[in-house]
């Protein structure tokens, strides 16, 4: 069992961290170097935190659980104008990012008004690539529980919303967690209960992983993603000139390879593990929404038959 | 004592005090503050409608030329107006206006404070440049007041109907047409807002 976690320190020696969690089996999922400060993810063997913890003292590091590592989340907008943006919805991407996810903020092209809002199939397909999406809503209860959830239709990944009023998920159709107290925020979130609410958004999306985790549990993917990433790492060149910042982002049952479909995905598709299968037979690779990117989708124990 | 300066009424309490709060800093951040004296807002999303009404504060001169240079006619024989500026902060704006009336060749600067501008009619011109308006306040301000509107109002609402007076904004926006039981509203609040100030509509 893997236990994600994120390394804040300086810049001297942090390879002694790297090379420390690698010795381990474990993963750097991510490595961040913003002038003298790093910021690593990773993923570290549960029963040796504690030597990962040693080290971090040595070397006068911070170490914290970073809950949604390895996830990628998608906040969605009803458009990208300065009603929603850039507060709250960045703010609230900003406090996923913290813990350790992937954010994408999507913003739909005709996602504003309450008889006139609408979601295109590309964007719910687009939504769908992600684990969670977290759909940041308005001031106004009339808005959310019979307008909005729309939106929600064909997206089939769980779903928390944003919005000011207090309101029972319940009465939201289609929505699995109602998060109140956000709502459309003209200045920077800053204050208290603005703080708490977004804190609490973090609590139920890590909440709603690992519920997604404990269904992984029931019945495995047939190779961790982390893994398939060092193997893609190792064996694609062309995934080490791609300057995005995370060239390979981990999803809870896959990655998205920021290289061309067309161009690369039978590399990808043919990228081989030690105990003889090549990642065709334990994956679906599929052309994703984003820009042309690669989407790897792992099969499960009961799909393949076996674990590597 | 309780602050009547922005009042917003809603049949959602919760979303009326934060419409209060985005208000606030919309108003803030484009610097209206001391422009918009008083607001009434009203908002039903179920209808859906927004009406907003906003007081102005009146006595926003606009900036005549008079007002920061001294104007001569040139010396003897030559067709010119002589402008001698007090101030240089309307500096951009005038050479605009100037190179728009007569042409780039006829505008010359030689001294920083001093601007000749050459012209066959210098005897009527010079009063009339006298007059011109080089900074046209009321101008920025209501732009900014529409930024404001466009920023608070909420983004489906794309039909709208408003006034824009020296005393007054007021918007009504829907994404449905404007009806006119909501235009009665509008008016009714602007006439009770205009009374409450001592002022006749």
């Amino acid at each position: 069992m893997l236990e994600p976690m994120m390394y804040e320190g300086g810049v001297y020696q942090h390879n002694l961290i790297e090379e420390l969690v690698e010795d381990l089996g474990g993963y750097i999922l991510q490595k961040n170097i913003m002038q003298t400060e790093v910021v690593i993810i990773m993923l570290v063997p549960i029963k040796d935190t504690g030597l990962v913890e040693d080290m971090t003292k040595k070397l006068l590091g911070v170490l914290t659980r970073a809950p949604l590592s390895g996830t990628e989340i998608a906040v969605v907008a009803p458009t990208l104008a300065y009603h929603h943006l850039p507060h709250p919805d960045c703010d609230i991407a900003e406090f996923l990012r913290r813990k350790g996810a992937k954010t994408n903020m999507v913003g739909l092209a005709r996602g504003v008004g309450a008889r006139t809002c609408q979601i295109s199939a590309h964007e719910r397909e687009l939504i769908n690539e992600h684990d969670v999406a977290v759909y940041v809503f308005g001031n106004f209860k009339h808005c959310i529980t019979d307008s909005k959830p729309k939106l929600f239709e064909g997206i089939d990944i769980p779903i928390v919303v944003t919005g000011a009023p207090e309101i029972d998920v319940a009465d939201i159709p289609n929505a699995d967690v109602y998060v109140s107290n956000i709502g459309r925020i003209a200045h920077r979130l800053r204050k208290g209960e603005e703080m708490f609410a977004m804190d609490r958004v973090v609590d139920v999306v890590g909440e709603i992983f690992d519920k997604e985790r404990e269904e992984i549990g029931k019945d495995l993917l047939s190779v961790m993603p982390p893994r398939v990433k060092k193997e893609i790492e190792d064996q694609v060149s062309a995934i080490n000139e791609v300057l995005s910042p995370l060239p390979i982002t981990l999803r809870l049952r896959g990655l998205k390879v920021k290289l061309d479909y067309d161009e690369f995905h039978e590399q990808v598709s043919e990228v081989s593990f030690v105990e003889g299968v090549k990642l065709k037979d334990i994956a679906d690779v599929r052309r994703s929404n984003m820009k042309n990117f690669i989407l790897v989708d792992i099969k499960t124990k009961s799909e393949t038959g076996f674990l590597i | 004592m309780e602050d009547d300066t922005i009042i917003v009424e809603s049949p959602e309490e919760v979303g009326a005090d934060i419409y209060r709060r985005v208000i606030i800093d919309v108003l803030s951040d484009l610097a209206l503050g001391r422009v918009i004296l008083k607001v009434r807002a009203f908002v039903d999303v179920t209808e859906p409608v927004f009406i907003f009404l906003g007081l102005r504060k009146k006595g926003l001169a606009s900036v005549k030329l008079s007002d920061f240079a001294d104007l001569e006619i040139g010396g003897y024989g030559k067709a010119e107006v002589l402008i001698f500026l007090n101030k240089e902060a309307y500096i951009p704006q005038l050479l605009t206006k100037l190179w728009e009336r007569y042409g780039r060749g006829n505008i010359v600067q030689d001294e920083r404070t001093t601007i000749v501008v050459e012209t066959p009619d210098y005897m009527t011109e010079v009063d009339l440049l006298g007059d011109m308006v080089i900074d046209e306040k009321v101008q920025e301000i209501n732009d900014r007041i529409v930024d404001a509107m466009l920023r608070i109002i909420p983004e489906g609402f794309r039909v709208r109907y408003h006034q824009l007076t020296d005393e007054y904004i007021l918007f009504v926006a829907s994404e449905d047409p404007i009806k006119q039981d909501w235009k009665d509203r509008a008016v009714s609040m602007r006439d009770s807002l205009l009374h409450e100030v001592g002022l006749n509509a």
